[in-house]
């Protein structure tokens, strides 16, 4: 048989009905012959408090869910609700016939246990009882249980089950008496066993235990909701609202990341330019700096440029008479004129070449230059040995070297004849050459 | 049965906004990394502003410059008649040698 509390558990996690009105079936008969002891027989009241009851039973059937034994709570409420009921009738007369029936029963000792006279104030004494002995004629009597069952449900043996009835008894017996009831223990027990249980009405159950779950039905949903622990709520609500708390604020968050993305994308759009500007600043500025440094070393290189054309002239003119020293060695066998049979003739003679830059600056110049007209007319080895300006030297030299003789003779065969010629520079009748005069021998230069 | 359906509704509710902040959150995580590289290239911009502003300041007019190339371009003229000279000077002075023995 399952335990009161598991059906209370049932009806209350999972809104068993059945496992409700098994309750009910179990415990209406209890409730409402306990109900209608204390209503003085009033069927229709007892049946209204019996449903008030397992009302109550249905609202409060978690809280409830805990208790091992329910017909203490049964017994609990079914009296208040029967007290709340008539109280002030129900009192009144329960004294009336208290103080009737005290009154008859102190004048017999010896009188049968009247149940008439016990039903009054029976619920008054067993709620003298304390809660075990009073748990202890309840199963017994009232739901007429078993010594064995007893001792199941109060996790006692069964011969400790029986003794904790029979004190029970005695405590419950010596109540009575102080109300007025006098009895034995054995008188009491009997008449606990035939008159303390009354069946219900046939179908008080059913109505009850429909009219009890209609009336917390419709509202389950609500009743479950409000039946929730407020630490569940708290913590699922507080859940909730943390978590959409922080998606609004992130997400708030985010859009003012996202604003300033675009602000800097904008701004940083012009930083490729920047870049190829900066690039093509520095390159500029590199080559600027370079040209600086090589231009810082024209004047240098002008003024080593004049030296070194002076001084090529210098060398070149030194070669010359390197070379006219050494035509001069070699041709030692060349004639003076005046030792000649026949002089040399001139063939052809272009005049030299007036030096562009000369003309151009005004200047004019005569440039002796020596040279040997060998036995085949040709000019050999001819140098300027002076000038007015060295810069007529090549122009003259050149010429008189292109120059065709016919050669000299003595004793009728060509030889070899050294010879001098003046060159003149003049800007009216531009250059001309004068007659080749003989070697006049080491002629110093001018 | 009721109460433990409010229960799971509001759990899932609680892990519906849990899941969207996170996904949030990284949203606002890649944003955050996208705003360092941005300002990381601000700060490149200005600087690179003002160099080039120093740069553009420091640089001559372009008839300055085109002044600098034709000098350049003289001077490149200059060293290779220098080139020419030396290389001239030294074959002279080598046959005057070979001449005066």
């Amino acid at each position: 048989m399952i335990e009161d509390a598991e059906l209370l558990r049932r009806f209350a996690s999972a809104a068993d009905e059945d496992a409700f009105r098994e309750l009910v079936q179990r415990h209406v008969s209890f409730v409402y012959s306990s109900a209608l002891r204390q209503l003085n027989g009033d069927a229709h009241l007892a049946a209204d408090a019996t449903q008030a009851v397992f009302s109550d039973l249905a609202r409060k059937a978690r809280s409830l869910s805990g208790h091992s034994v329910l017909a203490g709570w049964l017994f609990t409420s079914t009296r208040f609700i029967a007290a709340k009921l008539v109280r002030g009738e129900q009192r009144r007369r329960a004294r009336e016939q208290e103080a009737q029936l005290m009154q008859e029963l102190s004048n017999d000792d010896a009188a049968a246990l009247d149940w008439s006279r016990v039903r009054p104030v029976l619920d008054a004494a067993l709620a003298d009882l304390k809660a075990p002995e009073r748990e202890a004629i309840l199963l017994r009597y009232f739901e007429q249980q078993e010594y064995r069952a007893i001792g199941a449900r109060l996790s006692v043996t069964d011969n400790t089950a029986r003794m904790r009835v029979e004190r029970a008894l005695d405590t419950l017996r010596t109540a009575l008496e102080r109300r007025g009831v006098t009895s034995t223990t054995v008188a009491l027990a009997a008449a606990l066993a035939s008159e303390a249980a009354v069946a219900a009405p046939a179908g008080l159950g059913a109505t009850i235990a429909s009219a009890a779950l209609a009336g917390s039905g419709s509202v389950s949903l609500w009743a479950a909701f409000m039946s929730m622990t407020k630490l569940q709520m708290g913590i699922a609500a507080g859940l909730a609202a943390a978590g959409a708390s922080g998606y609004v604020m992130e997400t708030r968050a985010n859009a003012a990341l996202r604003e300033d993305v675009v602000r800097l994308q904008q701004e940083t759009a012009a930083l490729a330019p920047a870049r190829a500007a900066n690039r093509e600043l520095a390159r500029t500025a590199a080559e600027v700096s370079a040209l600086r440094s090589e231009n810082a070393a024209f004047d240098r290189m002008s003024q080593e440029t004049a030296e070194l054309q002076a001084r090529l002239k210098i060398v070149q003119r030194a070669q010359l008479a390197a070379e006219a020293a050494a035509a001069s060695r070699r041709a030692s066998a060349s004639y003076d004129i005046a030792e000649l049979d026949r002089l040399p003739q001139v063939v052809t003679s272009a005049p030299p070449k007036y030096p562009f830059e000369l003309r151009r600056a005004g200047v004019e110049g005569r440039v002796t230059v020596d040279f040997v007209v060998d036995s085949s007319g040709n000019v050999q080895n001819a140098y300027a040995v002076k000038s007015s300006r060295p810069e007529f030297e090549p122009a003259a030299v050149e010429a008189v070297r292109a120059w065709k003789f016919d050669p000299g003779q003595k004793g009728g065969r060509a030889v070899n004849t050294h010879l001098q010629v003046p060159i003149v520079f003049n800007l009216s009748s531009g250059s001309s050459a004068g007659q080749p005069v003989p070697y006049p021998g080491d002629a110093p230069k001018t | 049965m009721a109460s433990r359906l409010i229960t799971i509704v509001l759990l899932a509710v609680a892990a519906i906004c849990a899941a969207a902040l996170v996904f949030q959150r990284q949203r606002g995580s890649v944003l955050r990394e996208q705003m360092a590289l941005l300002r990381a290239d601000q700060r490149e911009l200005i600087a690179l502003r003002a160099d080039n502003s120093k740069l553009q300041a420091n640089l001559p007019t372009e008839p300055e410059l085109a002044t600098l190339r034709a000098d350049h371009a003289a001077a490149m003229r200059l060293q290779t008649e220098l080139n020419v000279l030396r290389r001239q000077i030294s074959a002279a002075e080598a046959a005057a040698g070979v001449a005066g023995k």
